[in-house]
């Protein structure tokens, strides 16, 4: 993908942790690394375009954004359940807005997202930020 | 008058309906009561059960999705009144002309703040803001 299209994923990805996840993105330093214990979650797409993006997000960020989405009571509230399904419906939710800002007129369908936890997170991602309690990355694919 | 609407929210993932219910809670938007369907089937079943002021629908669900749902709601005498929102993140014009062929009042692409819910709720129940 070219600079110009991370670029777009990189908006769609502060979109989302601001918007909705209530996270606040600084820009990749240097000195951020992602933790060893990472939550990894990849978003296939077909139709007048194709590809596949992937997320990786530090479990403790996972868990800030698990207690924000649902209004629980702490980071260590979520339950794995809930943890999977917030890093899916993250992923879900950046694909689909930089798929509208990459390919505004097609009609493009998502497969259901795939999550791990444990992953271990591509330390080249283009896209790198880092979140209130840990580092998040994206990439994205097209054939 | 009720103190607030009843809502059914429709998504095949109880973690987005959870993330949904919390993001009207924060925008102050009244409700009386929250209902919650994993898909257009069941959906329906609350529908013929239960008084509902509004419908907030996803489109991919497993079994009935949201588009057959819209058709089946607008051809069932009952149930065509029945405001209908759709939630998704696709936000493409070929989706929200679909949707908006079915007569949806509203039409809100994830992500989304807690502001933008309320108009979209606002408007399609005809709240005066």
């Amino acid at each position: 993908m070219s600079g110009a299209a991370h670029a777009e994923l990189a908006e769609a990805l502060t979109e989302v942790l601001e918007t909705s996840a209530f996270v606040t993105v600084s820009p990749w330093t240097d000195d951020d690394r992602f933790s060893d214990d990472v939550w990894e979650a990849r978003v296939s797409y077909r139709g007048q375009a194709r590809g596949e993006m992937k997320l990786w997000i530090d479990a403790l960020q996972a868990r800030d954004i698990a207690a924000n989405l649902l209004a629980l009571d702490g980071p260590d509230a979520a339950d794995a359940e809930q943890l999977r399904d917030v890093v899916g419906e993250v992923a879900n939710m950046v694909c689909g807005a930089a798929l509208l800002r990459l390919h505004p007129h097609s009609l493009i369908d998502l497969d259901a997202p795939e999550v791990r936890p444990g992953a271990a997170a591509e330390s080249t991602a283009p896209v790198r930020f880092r979140g209130d309690c840990g580092a998040v990355a994206a990439t994205l694919s097209e054939p | 008058m009720s103190q607030g609407y009843t809502i059914l929210i429709v998504d095949d993932s109880r973690t987005t309906r959870g993330f949904i219910r919390r993001t009207i809670e924060m925008s102050g938007f009244p409700i009386s009561e929250f209902h919650e369907a994993e898909n257009g089937e069941e959906a329906l079943v609350v529908l013929r059960g239960q008084w509902v002021d509004l419908l907030l629908t996803d489109i991919n669900m497993p079994k009935m999705n949201g588009i057959e749902l819209l058709r089946s709601l607008r051809s069932t005498a009952a149930l065509k009144h029945v405001p209908a929102v759709v939630i998704s993140t696709d936000g493409s014009d070929s989706r929200k002309d679909a949707a908006a062929q079915l007569g949806v009042s509203g039409y809100l692409r994830k992500p989304f703040a807690p502001e933008q819910l309320r108009q979209v709720l606002e408007t399609a129940l005809g709240v005066a803001a």
